[in-house]
């Protein structure tokens, strides 16, 4: 069954020079016109069934987080179609939402919720997310008074517990020590045995082969290669090195 | 999308909604000492001070005037709040827009259902002060329900308007103060819709907190039904604020996360 489709959709950025947002530059300024356009994907085609593992690899501003975005709703194509099926989490950024007055506990519910967990889930996960994120003795105190190390963990811990039919992961699962890197891996594989579609955009390679199912390489905002992990690393290593 | 299925999907995110309500409320009385006091402290303050200055140095001589005067704040605070808070409730979350999918309605909704439940609490006041000034409620009171609905359709209308146009054109915020000053007035809270002149009372009265006002007054202090014509325009211009809002709002929503 395909839970992500994608047709023909490509994006373009408008990238202003110099932004302008109040009336009088609008109305005396005439700037607004100064922007250039980017075309950040184009003519993207992609089926993903349930319960595949699909890997994103390419340079910076090859239109990595942007496809993640298109997918999660939080950007709309400016041509082409998108087709999901089922619940999305998207982990661009970890402790999304967190606001600094309000306790680790308040912040666990909040950012909870913003990604799509019940309360009732979170009620019942409570306990392991402290656990996992070792911040037990500071659950009640607030979010200002953390480190960010246990901003962090608090983060990502609420971020691994949440269940999803599609997870979207950016990077954020590279943060942490090693001991962390190792939790969330086996994490990912209880995901992948709960049958769960995941895209995971890293420039972890070696994570990557070990993860996933197969692996599109996009470049300049096309897909310049998809297939298996080995094959698509390979190509893509290569063209580095002839670059260099 | 249809309005149908974006009220399912709001459903669907009763409890991010949720959670952002709680979230406003506790990060607004944080650190304060009076904290849930305030909502009941400021409309009662505000009272107190133009009937000092209304009743005691103008003499304006309009019966029962702190009732009187309380029926204007509470639907002027929920109204003028709801506002403000929602122009600037895109733009003070882009993070989160940029990072995470919602239906962004959520924003400006909480902003309104916030304030919904501060009004609420000074309602509380209201009935006391009514039952200490020994105002009987007439059967007009069960109208009281109704009247809020029409009060929240129209005000959540008015913010998603401000709020979408202030994602585009940042001097909505500062003009804010300017419009909900001309509103203030324009809206009966410490004078008589009776000061109107006849010509013109029957436009007047179609801005919906203008009629709002009335209607409060109406049901709490004289005990008698609202002029069912106000009442039907008042709900067919806030029906209408609301679907004009939101489509506006719904239609730019998918350029927020660029724009902000």
């Amino acid at each position: 069954m395909v839970v992500i489709e994608l047709k023909n959709v490509s994006k373009k950025f408008r990238l202003y020079h110099e932004k302008t947002r109040s009336l009088k530059e609008r109305i005396l300024g005439r700037s607004r016109n100064v922007y250039e356009e980017l075309w950040a994907l184009k003519d993207i085609n992609l089926e993903i069934k349930k319960g595949e593992t699909v890997g994103i690899i390419g340079v910076n501003g090859s239109g990595k987080t942007t496809l993640l975005k298109l997918i999660a709703k939080i950007l709309y194509p400016t041509e082409g179609e998108i087709i999901t099926k089922g619940k999305i989490a998207t982990l661009i950024e970890l402790g999304a939402g967190f606001h600094p007055d309000l306790t680790g506990r308040e912040n666990v519910y909040l950012n909870g919720a913003i990604l799509r967990m019940t309360k009732r889930e979170i009620d019942e996960k409570f306990d392991d997310i402290v656990k996992f994120a070792e911040i037990e003795k500071f659950i009640d105190i607030p979010l200002r008074n953390y480190s960010s190390g246990m901003k962090m963990r608090l983060g990502f811990s609420i971020a691994i517990h949440v269940n999803p039919d599609i997870l979207l992961v950016d990077e954020v699962l590279a943060v942490g020590d090693a001991a962390f890197k190792q939790k969330c891996y086996e994490k990912i594989r209880e995901f992948q045995k709960q049958e769960k579609t995941i895209l995971y955009v890293s420039h972890n390679l070696e994570s990557v082969k070990n993860l996933c199912n197969w692996t599109i390489w996009l470049d300049k905002g096309i897909i310049k290669e998809k297939g298996s992990p080995d094959r698509v690393i390979d190509a893509y290593l290569s063209s580095l090195k002839k670059n260099s | 999308m249809g309005i149908i299925s974006k009220i399912r999907e709001l459903f669907e995110f009763r409890e991010l909604i949720k959670n952002f309500v709680i979230r406003d409320l506790k990060i607004m009385y944080k650190n304060s000492y009076l904290g849930f006091f305030w909502s009941l402290l400021n409309p009662l303050a505000r009272t107190f001070v133009f009937y000092l200055v209304f009743e005691k140095i103008l003499h304006i001589g309009i019966e029962n005037f702190v009732v009187y005067l309380f029926c204007g704040f509470l639907v002027w605070m929920f109204f003028s709040r709801s506002v403000n808070f929602a122009t600037t409730s895109i733009v003070k979350n882009a993070p989160l827009i940029q990072k995470v999918y919602f239906p962004r309605e959520i924003l400006p909704l909480t902003c309104v259902l916030s304030q919904l439940l501060h009004f609420v609490l000074a309602l509380f006041v209201l009935f006391l002060w009514l039952l200490i000034s020994k105002i009987k409620p007439t059967i007009y009171i069960l109208l009281l329900p109704l009247i809020i609905l029409l009060q929240f359709i129209f005000t959540l209308g008015v913010s998603f308007i401000f709020a979408t146009a202030n994602v585009f054109v940042r001097d909505i915020e500062h003009l804010m103060e300017l419009i909900l000053l001309v509103w203030f007035y324009a809206t009966p809270v410490f004078y008589s819709v009776d000061k109107i002149p006849e010509k013109i009372r029957n436009i007047y009265l179609l801005n919906p907190t203008a009629s709002l006002v009335t209607f409060y007054r109406d049901i709490f202090l004289y005990g008698k039904l609202p002029n069912p014509y106000f009442l039907t325009t008042s709900f067919l211009i806030s029906i209408f604020t609301l679907i004009t809002g939101w489509l506006y709002f719904h239609i730019q929503s998918r350029k927020f996360p660029e724009e902000v």
